[in-house]
């Protein structure tokens, strides 16, 4: 077996029981704001958080700061046990963790497939099948007949499936989705509720955060409701979708 | 639980691949490619090498010599290190797009392979870039016949690209790290002054001039060009070579070490700028770049007691002036750097105008500067013309009667930050002849400057298209001169304006000074009816 794909197979879960994402006391500030306080998260292989408030209510921040895009002010990261804002240890953090944004952030001058190519080379998941692993998710996702466009040339939700399939594409353990189905149609929307159940079948941790709180029925596993940046609710889903909706807060 | 994943091996080697697979999908430049962009600047330099060469050395000889690089070379020096460290707030040497921070920095690669090409390019771009400046230190030293040694040019060369390279290492720590970025922002100040220091104590005597020379990288920078011995130019040389080295290879060794977010900012923000270039909005480029070295909001200067004050009046005209009065003193004590440098540029603008008050070009020097000042303290007239709908929703009385209101609390500013330095200049006795009258209408200009300045803000940060279609149609340079002359109107109009009365004092003597004030009344008037008109200039 090739040591790379060897090295990357390692990084998923020995047992479906397992802390995946875990975050303790994690806090961030902007000046004199703080957008988040005191998040206490764990996510399970196997198993589904979503991550649910109102605007401004710090699901993005947190999500940003779990994968390491923002520094946190207080608190840790854990992902697969290692600390994504520590390097070199951040490294090991990244190959287990994969990040579909809230707006897709993609090269201009680099094709659909030419994405996925990149994003699999920078993974070290490149084998003798990547162009069939590639060509089979761009069926999946619709993109066979756009795979040789631009960007620029694709509708937003082309844009967004081309970012989701940049996250599937590579082994990783850990699965962060920032409002992933703004700019999806009905469809698609339902295509993404199919491949993240697969999933969560295959043990991957997803965390993904939302309005659309009837989308996450049947997929999320618990639900963390954060208000001012801080948890004002957690539990199993489907409680805490009774309570959010009792009382009116999405 | 930890897992063991990639090793760091294979993530090299996954860098290796990316690297490989990129030079396919983006060849470098041919042979053939490079030679013609070299073919076709040689050709240019030698169509007009020759002529600026003559031009530069005739004007640069006047100004630098081997005295002037002693006096004013190490703060020079200082100042451009301080600049360019600077630039690691807003940007710096490794800058990502923001697609590559998506699937490169978000990827198990090693950052500092990632980053130390970038910063390699960066430092040696640095050396190049003091090699070109030692190029025209050289040029005004070798002026009017004098020459320069092989020795002394060769060694100004290389201390001055090894200086080069130094900054560009500052600006990466800056870029990299918070507390470097903090610490250069609360030092920059007393740099200035340190700075100031070095060519005064230079300017005083052969031991100032050591001490200046002998100060730090800046001053041994310098010294193979200040008529210094060779045995000490050695020395500085040995000492900036070691230091360039050090700061160089620390700088290398860190260049993983920079976290994602402060690359993200700078990305997103280079993108921004690009967007708004690219449709000519300079104004909002330039507030994209400096939103990213923002530092947080300071407590709410709300000057609570005089909105009560002002509220406390009804609701007349008066009252609404005073809103956008008190808006604007809200913006200043919110910001009070801005308040700070603009006061620093009247004051510099004021004093060398009066101790230069009978040559007209460093009168002009510094009505730009006075101008530069009244600029910075504009913003939030500025902020309000780049939404006009905001300030025609929040405020009440008509658009010109709020723009010529935002001058007021400039006008203030400025005006109490030239009486100063006037003052300053007047008790050690530095004023020049007829010094009252010419103080006076030196302070006097301010308001007049001011009004140029707010007339210029109030065009927009953007070229309006019809100067583009006149500039592209009509303009035989291709759109350069109409251009050149839109952006450089208001600045000319505040020169004359300003500098006329001061150059009709020092020149035709004090019994013009009624003609002068004449002059100056009128033109504030008539700038501040402008000012007041609703009509948004194009």
């Amino acid at each position: 077996m090739n040591p790379l794909r060897r090295a990357v197979a390692s990084a998923r879960p020995a047992a479906p029981s397992s802390v995946l994402l875990e975050t303790s006391a994690l806090g961030r500030s902007y000046g004199r704001l703080v957008a988040l306080a005191g998040l206490d998260l764990t996510v399970e292989a196997g198993e589904c958080v979503a991550l649910i408030g109102a605007n401004g209510s710090g699901k993005s921040t947190a999500v940003r700061t779990i994968v390491g895009l923002l520094e946190p002010s207080d608190g840790r990261v854990r992902v697969c046990g290692f600390d994504p804002h520590r390097e070199p240890e951040a490294e090991q953090a990244r190959a287990a963790l994969a990040l579909v944004p809230d707006s897709p952030l993609l090269y201009d001058d680099l094709t659909v497939r030419q994405h996925l190519e990149l994003v699999a080379l920078a993974h070290g998941a490149v084998d003798a099948q990547l162009d069939t692993r590639i060509t089979l998710l761009l069926a999946r996702l619709s993109l066979t007949a756009r795979e040789d466009f631009l960007p620029r040339e694709l509708s937003r939700g082309m844009r967004q499936k081309t970012q989701l399939a940049c996250a599937l594409i590579r082994p990783a353990s850990v699965l962060v989705l920032d409002e992933p189905i703004v700019g999806l149609d009905p469809p698609a929307q339902a295509l993404l509720y199919e491949l993240l159940s697969e999933r969560k079948r295959a043990g991957n941790a997803v965390l993904l955060t939302t309005h659309q709180i009837a989308f996450v029925d049947g997929l999320a596993d618990r639900g963390v409701v954060l208000e001012e940046g801080a948890v004002a609710d957690e539990g199993p889903w489907a409680q805490v979708r009774e309570r959010t909706q009792a009382r009116g807060w999405l | 639980m930890a897992l063991t994943v990639a090793s760091s091996a294979g993530n090299q080697r996954s860098l290796a691949a990316v690297r490989a697979w990129w030079r396919v999908r983006h060849p470098a430049p041919s042979l053939a490619q490079r030679l013609d962009v070299l073919y076709t600047a040689a050709i240019v330099i030698a169509i007009f090498g020759a002529l600026a060469y003559g031009t530069a050395s005739s004007a640069l000889a006047q100004v630098v010599t081997a005295h002037w690089l002693a006096v004013f070379g190490p703060s020079l020096a200082m100042i451009s290190v301080l600049v360019t460290a600077h630039w690691g707030a807003y940007q710096g040497p490794v800058v990502f797009s923001v697609a590559d921070v998506a699937h490169l920095l978000g990827a198990p690669l090693p950052r500092r392979g990632l980053a130390v090409r970038r910063l390699v390019v960066a430092l040696a771009g640095g050396g190049v870039a003091g090699a070109v400046a030692s190029a025209v230190v050289i040029v005004g030293l070798a002026g009017r016949g004098r020459g320069v040694a092989a020795d002394q040019a060769a060694g100004l060369t290389v201390a001055l690209a090894e200086l080069g390279v130094l900054a560009v290492a500052a600006t990466w720590a800056v870029q990299r790290s918070a507390r470097c970025e903090r610490t250069v922002r609360r030092a920059s100040w007393p740099i200035v002054l340190v700075a100031a220091a070095l060519a005064l104590a230079s300017d005083a005597g052969q031991v100032g001039r050591r001490i200046a020379l002998w100060s730090g990288p800046w001053g041994w920078a310098v010294q193979s060009g200040a008529s210094v011995r060779l045995a000490e130019r050695l020395a500085a040389l040995l000492a900036l070579t070691l230091v360039t080295a050090a700061a160089a290879a620390a700088a290398i060794r860190d260049s993983g070490d920079c976290p994602t977010e402060r690359h993200l900012r700078r990305a997103e923000g280079r993108a921004s700028a690009i967007a708004s270039l690219t449709s000519l909005d300079a104004r909002t480029a330039r507030q994209t770049i400096e939103a990213v070295g923002a530092r947080p909001s300071r407590s709410p200067g709300d000057l609570s007691r005089l909105r009560a004050a002002i509220a406390s009046r009804g609701a007349g005209a008066s009252t609404r002036t005073l809103a956008i009065v008190w808006r604007d003193a809200v913006a200043t004590v919110r910001m009070p750097g801005r308040a700070v440098e603009a006061a620093a540029l009247a004051s510099a603008g004021t004093v060398l105008c009066l101790l230069n008050a009978k040559h007209p070009v460093a009168v002009a020097a510094a009505m730009i500067l006075v101008y530069l000042g009244a600029s910075r303290m504009l913003w939030p007239l500025r902020s309000e013309l780049d939404m006009p709908s905001r300030a025609r929703v929040l405020l009440r009385p008509r658009i010109g009667r709020v723009l010529l209101a935002h001058t007021l609390v400039p006008v203030i500013v400025i005006s109490a930050a030239a009486t100063l330095a006037a003052a300053g200049c007047a008790i050690p006795g530095g004023l020049p002849a007829h010094g009252a009258l010419v103080a006076l209408a030196t302070v006097a200009a301010t308001p007049i400057v001011t009004c140029c300045a707010a007339m210029s803000a109030r065009r927009g940060g953007r070229l309006p298209q019809t100067l583009l279609i006149t500039a592209t149609a009509v303009d035989p340079s291709g759109g350069g001169v109409v251009t050149l002359s839109w952006l450089t109107y208001w600045p000319t109009v505040a020169v004359v304006l300003g500098g006329v009365p001061l150059l009709l004092i020092t020149r035709a003597g004090a019994g013009t000074g009624l003609v002068a004030a004449a002059w100056t009344v009128l033109a504030t008037a008539a700038l501040a009816y402008f000012n007041d008109r609703d009509h948004m200039e194009g």
